[in-house]
């Protein structure tokens, strides 16, 4: 076996050149190696072989990584961290029991689908879909409504779902959500995160026009602007398209690049938005998206949230106002704007 | 008081301080360790996951993870390794739980958008890199996660071993099956 095995590769000595790769030799036997591989045509084709084989691999390609997802783990990530922090050691032990109960009852659920909606598969054979209908429901709970000419696909990403619309206009309904699943409505110019809840979207011309949320809440993020929530009754519409003009000038007020709300879409919460943020934002305009995606900018945001916290913590309520105060000074249109915002007008009163 | 506290909740300056105050429940020093090593961990699990829609839950639970065992981190200078050896983990682990299964039976409901082959993917097995990413695919994830590790992520086998909690004898031999199966590739490619 061994022979056969010597044979083949031509030299007794080729799998010391791996061994020596991995570690496996002593000092003694790779010095004796290296003085081998001077004179063995195979054992230095071997180690060359090697060598191609790891340059390769670390030549791949690498995965596609946006900064929109990055902002959206990011959030996850320091939500669920949150939860976790704030649990007692009674709902951390029931966990697994409840995490395990979730995938049996979402099993079941999908399996009951798959034998109640035979014909459901082959309706959404096609790459793209044009439905006017509800369509589908998943463990999840999203129903779509597409009026009639849409163009929009839908893809399970691992515990989230998308829907890519390409134009026109549909409506979705979420239902409750386990920890982890999310739906996120890919648009031409940006995506809307679901928060739970029931709204419209439409895209025109590879643009998205109009966002309505009629239950719940939505983060809007478009390209080039910052992410927008959206609460129940608001109204979202893109402003118009600047015309080709010539370079403004310095009393020509710019385009408004970032997406405006229109007059029936100012909730109750977005005047305490607006009156905690006012002088700052005509001082200051808000920190971008791209600002926000900073490292920096990101841990410093973290810093301010937290500080707060910890103020809530000790009971020290007017500190506490004070500290979501100069965060959404700092950061009006920051991660935490919403929970910042809730203490900031509720705390002291 | 305030100064203080603010000063108390800096950036880190290494790893090891930033999993000693998350551990500590500092929150924000898992910010900074995400910051630091979010791309590295993405690149890895990207390519050691069979199916990439599992990517961003990998990732994140690979964070909540190090959140969870911060304590236990064992004070080297990068935790990039250990971060590694987390997300190795996960992806073996992942592929035996039932979730996967749960999210098997999702996908074959809901594949309407997704091709059993990819074409792109077709047109890149005609050259070299198209065939070691296919059969890096191919591979089963015990081997394809060892041989990243010591390939691309340049971890010793030792250090393979201690992240993935597994002897180094193993590291050894999924190696070098890992190896010679995408070897074989190679020659047919004649590199």
């Amino acid at each position: 076996m061994m022979d056969a095995r010597h044979r083949s590769h031509g030299c007794p000595r080729t799998w010391e050149v791996e061994a020596a790769r991995d570690g496996r030799l002593r000092a003694k036997d790779v010095d004796s190696l290296v003085r081998h591989l001077v004179g063995c045509e195979v054992c230095r084709r071997r180690q060359d072989q090697l060598a191609a084989l790891g340059a390769v691999l670390r030549d791949l390609p690498p995965a596609p990584d946006d900064l929109l997802a990055a902002r959206r783990m990011r959030h996850r990530l320091f939500a669920e961290a949150d939860q976790l922090v704030l649990q007692s050691p009674n709902k951390l032990r029931l966990r697994p029991w409840l995490i395990g109960s979730a995938v049996l009852v979402s099993s079941a659920a999908a399996l009951v689908l798959a034998l109640r909606v035979p014909g459901w598969l082959r309706s959404h054979a096609a790459p793209a879909a044009t439905a006017t209908a509800p369509v589908f429901a998943s463990p999840l709970q999203v129903q779509v409504e597409a009026q009639e000419g849409a163009v929009w696909h839908r893809t399970q990403v691992g515990s989230q779902i998308r829907i890519d619309l390409e134009t026109g206009e549909i409506r979705a309904s979420v239902g409750a959500r386990r920890a982890g699943e999310s739906l996120v409505i890919r648009l031409p110019d940006g995506e809307i995160e679901d928060l739970g809840t029931v709204l419209t979207v439409r895209v025109e011309q590879g643009r998205t026009t109009s966002v309505r949320v009629f239950e719940g809440r939505v983060r809007l993020r478009l390209a080039g602007g910052n992410a927008l929530e959206l609460a129940a009754g608001d109204d979202w519409g893109a402003p118009p398209q600047p015309k080709p003009e010539p370079a403004p000038s310095c009393s020509t007020a710019a385009p408004d690049a970032a997406p405006r709300r229109r007059a029936s879409a100012s909730t109750r919460q977005e005047r305490r938005a607006e009156a905690a943020t006012e002088s700052p934002r005509k001082q200051d305009p808000a920190p971008s998206a791209e600002a926000t995606t900073n490292p920096q900018q990101g841990r410093e945001e973290d810093e301010a949230y937290l500080h707060m916290v910890a103020l809530m913590r000790e009971h020290r309520l007017v500190e506490a106002r004070a500290a979501a105060r100069d965060y959404l000074l700092r950061f009006p249109k920051g991660f935490r704007r919403e929970e910042v915002l809730g203490v900031a007008t509720s705390v002291g009163r | 008081m305030t100064q203080a506290r603010r000063a108390s909740i800096a950036p880190a300056a290494t790893d090891q301080e930033a999993l000693a105050a998350l551990a500590g429940g500092d929150i924000s020093a898992l910010g900074t360790i995400y910051d630091r090593h979010r791309t590295s961990v993405v690149q890895f699990v990207a390519r050691a996951v069979s199916n990439h829609a599992d990517v961003e839950d990998v990732v994140h639970a690979t964070f909540m993870t190090a959140m969870k065992a911060a304590g236990s981190f064992d004070g080297r200078e990068s935790c990039r390794p250990w971060l590694l050896g987390i997300a190795g983990r996960l992806v073996q682990r992942r592929r035996r739980t039932l979730l996967r299964f749960a999210r098997a039976m999702g996908e074959l409901m809901w594949h309407e958008t997704r091709t059993a082959v990819d074409p792109a993917h077709q047109l890149g097995a005609r050259d070299l890199v198209g065939r070691v990413s296919t059969g890096l695919q191919r591979l089963t994830e015990a081997k394809r996660v060892v041989l990243l590790l010591a390939e691309v992520e340049n971890l010793s086998c030792h250090e393979i071993a201690r992240a993935l909690e597994i002897p180094v004898g193993t590291v050894w031999t999924r190696l070098h099956h890992a190896r010679k199966e995408l070897s074989q590739l190679l020659e047919e490619a004649d590199v």
